[in-house]
Protein backbone atom coordinates (compact mmCIF):
# COMPACT_ATOMS: atom_id res chain seq x y z
CA UNK A 1 0.00 0.00 0.00
CA UNK A 2 2.61 1.92 0.47
CA UNK A 3 3.68 4.85 -2.22
CA UNK A 4 0.46 3.87 -3.71
CA UNK A 5 -1.24 7.20 -5.58
CA UNK A 6 -3.90 8.46 -4.17
CA UNK A 7 -6.60 11.29 -5.62
CA UNK A 8 -7.12 14.43 -3.71
CA UNK A 9 -8.79 18.14 -4.94
CA UNK A 10 -6.61 21.09 -5.14
CA UNK A 11 -9.01 23.19 -2.89
CA UNK A 12 -8.15 26.33 -5.29
CA UNK A 13 -8.57 24.84 -8.77
CA UNK A 14 -11.14 22.10 -7.54
CA UNK A 15 -8.24 20.04 -9.77
CA UNK A 16 -8.26 16.35 -9.18
CA UNK A 17 -4.42 16.09 -7.97
CA UNK A 18 -2.46 12.81 -6.81
CA UNK A 19 -1.02 12.21 -3.53
CA UNK A 20 1.19 9.43 -2.23
CA UNK A 21 0.28 7.48 0.67
CA UNK A 22 3.62 6.68 2.78
CA UNK A 23 3.34 3.96 5.48
CA UNK A 24 4.98 4.60 8.57
CA UNK A 25 5.52 8.41 10.41
CA UNK A 26 9.15 9.56 9.56
CA UNK A 27 11.27 12.33 11.19
CA UNK A 28 10.54 14.35 7.90
CA UNK A 29 6.94 13.69 8.98
CA UNK A 30 7.16 14.83 12.13
CA UNK A 31 8.78 17.60 11.41
CA UNK A 32 6.45 19.12 9.21
CA UNK A 33 3.92 18.38 12.04
CA UNK A 34 5.90 20.87 14.13
CA UNK A 35 7.75 23.23 12.14
CA UNK A 36 4.46 23.96 9.84
CA UNK A 37 1.34 22.75 10.83
CA UNK A 38 1.72 24.25 14.20
CA UNK A 39 2.93 27.63 13.33
CA UNK A 40 0.22 28.12 10.51
CA UNK A 41 -2.81 26.74 12.96
CA UNK A 42 -1.52 29.01 15.59
CA UNK A 43 -1.08 31.76 13.40
CA UNK A 44 -4.84 31.31 12.12
CA UNK A 45 -6.04 30.72 15.21
CA UNK A 46 -4.70 34.47 16.30
CA UNK A 47 -6.01 35.59 12.98
CA UNK A 48 -9.53 33.93 14.08
CA UNK A 49 -9.52 35.28 17.45
CA UNK A 50 -11.97 33.40 19.79
CA UNK A 51 -14.33 32.07 17.52
CA UNK A 52 -12.78 28.92 16.98
CA UNK A 53 -10.35 26.60 18.85
CA UNK A 54 -8.79 23.28 17.58
CA UNK A 55 -9.16 20.02 19.46
CA UNK A 56 -6.19 18.19 18.02
CA UNK A 57 -4.01 21.24 18.55
CA UNK A 58 -2.62 19.25 22.37
CA UNK A 59 -1.84 16.19 19.95
CA UNK A 60 1.82 14.94 20.34
CA UNK A 61 2.56 12.77 17.37
CA UNK A 62 5.79 12.09 18.37
CA UNK A 63 5.08 10.52 21.47
CA UNK A 64 2.65 8.71 20.05
CA UNK A 65 5.25 7.28 17.35
CA UNK A 66 7.23 6.04 20.33
CA UNK A 67 4.43 4.27 22.18
CA UNK A 68 3.52 2.40 18.83
CA UNK A 69 7.70 1.57 17.78
CA UNK A 70 7.93 -1.89 16.76
CA UNK A 71 4.30 -2.59 17.80
CA UNK A 72 2.65 -5.19 14.62
CA UNK A 73 -0.46 -3.91 16.07
CA UNK A 74 -0.36 -1.16 14.65
CA UNK A 75 -0.07 0.89 11.17
CA UNK A 76 0.53 4.47 10.38
CA UNK A 77 -0.06 6.11 7.44
CA UNK A 78 0.89 9.32 5.84
CA UNK A 79 -0.68 11.21 3.01
CA UNK A 80 1.87 13.54 1.41
CA UNK A 81 1.53 16.05 -1.52
CA UNK A 82 3.61 19.00 -2.55
CA UNK A 83 6.36 17.82 -0.31
CA UNK A 84 4.34 18.04 3.07
CA UNK A 85 2.38 15.71 5.34
CA UNK A 86 -1.05 16.68 4.39
CA UNK A 87 -2.72 14.01 6.92
CA UNK A 88 -1.66 11.40 9.24
CA UNK A 89 -3.14 8.34 10.68
CA UNK A 90 -2.35 5.76 13.16
CA UNK A 91 -4.53 1.75 13.22
CA UNK A 92 -4.77 -0.12 15.93
CA UNK A 93 -5.67 -3.85 13.99
CA UNK A 94 -4.95 -5.91 17.17
CA UNK A 95 -7.19 -5.60 20.10
CA UNK A 96 -10.41 -3.98 19.18
CA UNK A 97 -13.75 -5.25 18.75
CA UNK A 98 -17.27 -4.22 17.72
CA UNK A 99 -19.90 -3.67 19.73
CA UNK A 100 -22.92 -2.95 17.26
CA UNK A 101 -25.02 -6.20 17.56
CA UNK A 102 -25.30 -7.28 14.28
CA UNK A 103 -21.27 -7.46 14.50
CA UNK A 104 -20.62 -7.85 18.41
CA UNK A 105 -17.45 -8.62 19.29
CA UNK A 106 -16.04 -9.40 15.73
CA UNK A 107 -12.84 -7.91 15.32
CA UNK A 108 -12.18 -4.14 13.64
CA UNK A 109 -9.11 -2.01 12.73
CA UNK A 110 -9.83 0.85 15.24
CA UNK A 111 -8.67 4.32 14.16
CA UNK A 112 -6.73 5.40 17.37
CA UNK A 113 -5.63 9.00 15.56
CA UNK A 114 -6.39 10.64 12.25
CA UNK A 115 -5.68 14.60 12.11
CA UNK A 116 -4.73 16.35 8.56
CA UNK A 117 -2.86 19.75 8.32
CA UNK A 118 -4.58 22.55 9.68
CA UNK A 119 -4.30 24.14 5.99
CA UNK A 120 -6.63 21.51 4.63
CA UNK A 121 -9.76 21.57 7.04
CA UNK A 122 -12.57 23.56 6.44
CA UNK A 123 -13.05 25.43 9.69
CA UNK A 124 -10.42 26.91 9.40
CA UNK A 125 -9.26 27.89 5.74
CA UNK A 126 -11.50 29.11 2.84
CA UNK A 127 -10.40 27.64 0.23
CA UNK A 128 -8.34 24.64 1.49
CA UNK A 129 -4.95 24.12 0.40
CA UNK A 130 -6.49 20.11 -0.03
CA UNK A 131 -9.84 19.00 0.01
CA UNK A 132 -10.15 14.84 0.60
CA UNK A 133 -7.37 14.02 2.70
CA UNK A 134 -9.46 12.68 5.79
CA UNK A 135 -11.69 10.77 3.71
CA UNK A 136 -9.14 9.50 1.38
CA UNK A 137 -7.75 8.40 5.18
CA UNK A 138 -10.69 6.99 6.26
CA UNK A 139 -10.44 4.56 2.71
CA UNK A 140 -7.18 4.05 3.58
CA UNK A 141 -8.40 2.42 7.02
CA UNK A 142 -10.90 0.02 5.20
CA UNK A 143 -8.72 -1.07 2.97
CA UNK A 144 -6.66 -1.80 5.81
CA UNK A 145 -9.22 -3.65 7.88
CA UNK A 146 -10.73 -5.53 4.60
CA UNK A 147 -6.06 -6.55 3.79
CA UNK A 148 -6.14 -8.25 7.83
CA UNK A 149 -9.61 -9.67 7.28
CA UNK A 150 -11.80 -7.49 8.81
CA UNK A 151 -13.65 -6.97 6.05
CA UNK A 152 -13.73 -2.90 6.06
CA UNK A 153 -15.16 -3.13 9.68
CA UNK A 154 -13.95 0.23 11.35
CA UNK A 155 -14.17 1.93 15.34
CA UNK A 156 -12.98 4.45 16.38
CA UNK A 157 -13.87 7.87 19.09
CA UNK A 158 -14.48 11.02 17.76
CA UNK A 159 -13.05 14.67 19.03
CA UNK A 160 -16.74 16.41 19.34
CA UNK A 161 -15.86 18.95 16.19
CA UNK A 162 -15.70 15.78 13.96
CA UNK A 163 -18.44 14.27 15.28
CA UNK A 164 -21.07 15.03 12.34
CA UNK A 165 -18.08 14.36 9.73
CA UNK A 166 -17.69 10.72 10.74
CA UNK A 167 -21.76 10.11 11.35
CA UNK A 168 -22.85 12.41 8.23
CA UNK A 169 -19.86 11.82 5.18
CA UNK A 170 -18.60 8.90 6.50
CA UNK A 171 -21.84 7.34 7.33
CA UNK A 172 -20.84 5.59 10.52
CA UNK A 173 -22.99 4.61 13.26
CA UNK A 174 -23.04 6.83 16.19
CA UNK A 175 -23.01 4.49 19.39
CA UNK A 176 -23.46 7.24 21.58
CA UNK A 177 -21.06 8.49 24.19
CA UNK A 178 -18.68 5.88 26.24
CA UNK A 179 -18.12 6.88 29.11
CA UNK A 180 -14.89 5.10 29.65
CA UNK A 181 -13.43 7.94 27.11
CA UNK A 182 -16.02 10.78 27.10
CA UNK A 183 -16.14 10.85 23.77
CA UNK A 184 -18.92 9.62 20.92
CA UNK A 185 -17.85 5.99 19.19
CA UNK A 186 -18.81 5.40 16.13
CA UNK A 187 -18.46 2.01 13.87
CA UNK A 188 -18.32 1.47 10.69
CA UNK A 189 -20.44 -1.63 9.48
CA UNK A 190 -18.98 -4.40 6.29
CA UNK A 191 -22.11 -2.83 4.54
CA UNK A 192 -20.97 0.97 5.45
CA UNK A 193 -17.51 0.40 4.61
CA UNK A 194 -18.47 -1.16 1.02
CA UNK A 195 -20.87 1.87 0.47
CA UNK A 196 -18.25 4.45 1.22
CA UNK A 197 -15.68 2.45 -0.97
CA UNK A 198 -17.97 2.55 -3.18
CA UNK A 199 -19.14 5.88 -3.43
CA UNK A 200 -15.95 7.24 -3.35
CA UNK A 201 -16.56 10.19 -0.88
CA UNK B 1 4.99 -5.18 2.70
CA UNK B 2 6.37 -8.35 1.64
CA UNK B 3 4.73 -11.78 3.46
CA UNK B 4 6.65 -15.40 4.12
CA UNK B 5 4.93 -18.37 4.08
CA UNK B 6 5.10 -20.81 7.30
CA UNK B 7 3.66 -24.48 7.85
CA UNK B 8 1.95 -24.60 11.22
CA UNK B 9 1.29 -27.74 13.09
CA UNK B 10 -1.38 -28.08 15.37
CA UNK B 11 -2.44 -30.64 17.74
CA UNK B 12 -6.59 -31.69 16.94
CA UNK B 13 -7.54 -29.91 20.18
CA UNK B 14 -5.72 -26.20 18.95
CA UNK B 15 -7.13 -26.36 15.62
CA UNK B 16 -10.82 -26.96 17.17
CA UNK B 17 -10.36 -23.97 19.06
CA UNK B 18 -8.80 -22.02 15.95
CA UNK B 19 -12.35 -23.18 14.06
CA UNK B 20 -14.20 -22.16 16.57
CA UNK B 21 -12.76 -18.93 17.47
CA UNK B 22 -12.72 -18.03 13.58
CA UNK B 23 -16.46 -19.20 13.02
CA UNK B 24 -17.10 -16.67 16.36
CA UNK B 25 -15.16 -14.22 14.70
CA UNK B 26 -15.62 -14.84 11.14
CA UNK B 27 -12.22 -14.31 10.07
CA UNK B 28 -9.92 -16.92 8.71
CA UNK B 29 -7.32 -18.99 10.23
CA UNK B 30 -4.58 -16.56 9.13
CA UNK B 31 -6.23 -13.48 10.24
CA UNK B 32 -6.76 -14.97 13.77
CA UNK B 33 -3.41 -15.90 13.71
CA UNK B 34 -1.74 -12.64 12.94
CA UNK B 35 -4.15 -11.07 15.18
CA UNK B 36 -3.30 -13.14 17.80
CA UNK B 37 0.54 -12.48 17.10
CA UNK B 38 -0.04 -9.06 16.97
CA UNK B 39 -2.02 -9.08 20.66
CA UNK B 40 0.85 -10.95 22.09
CA UNK B 41 3.21 -8.58 20.98
CA UNK B 42 1.38 -5.67 22.41
CA UNK B 43 0.89 -7.84 25.78
CA UNK B 44 4.19 -8.72 26.05
CA UNK B 45 5.40 -5.54 25.46
CA UNK B 46 3.38 -3.89 28.06
CA UNK B 47 4.55 -6.53 30.64
CA UNK B 48 8.30 -6.34 29.66
CA UNK B 49 7.15 -2.47 30.97
CA UNK B 50 6.06 -2.99 34.11
CA UNK B 51 2.30 -2.80 33.27
CA UNK B 52 -0.20 -5.29 34.40
CA UNK B 53 -2.99 -7.19 32.17
CA UNK B 54 -6.61 -7.11 33.43
CA UNK B 55 -10.11 -8.01 33.08
CA UNK B 56 -12.63 -5.64 33.64
CA UNK B 57 -16.25 -7.75 34.02
CA UNK B 58 -18.23 -4.77 32.17
CA UNK B 59 -21.55 -5.08 34.39
CA UNK B 60 -19.90 -6.21 37.64
CA UNK B 61 -17.00 -3.96 36.78
CA UNK B 62 -15.14 -6.84 39.06
CA UNK B 63 -11.35 -6.82 37.82
CA UNK B 64 -9.25 -9.85 37.66
CA UNK B 65 -5.89 -9.83 36.97
CA UNK B 66 -4.15 -12.08 34.25
CA UNK B 67 -1.14 -13.47 34.68
CA UNK B 68 0.87 -13.97 31.83
CA UNK B 69 3.99 -16.44 31.78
Amino acid sequence: MSGARVSIIEGASRRAIEATLVEGITRKHLHDVEMKWKPWRSQRLKELGDAITEESSHWDWEAKVDVIEGLVSYAAFVLECGGDAQGIMILNTGFKFCRIQSQDKMPLVYVEFLETAPWNRKQLVTPRRYCRVGPALIDVAIQVSEQVGYQGRLGLHSLPQSDGWYRDICGMTDLGIDRDKGLRYFEMTIEQAAAYLKEGR
Amino acid sequence: MSRKTMTLNLTDAEMEVLEKLCARKGVNKTSLLRQALRLYQTVDTRIQRGDKLIFENELTKEKAEVVVL
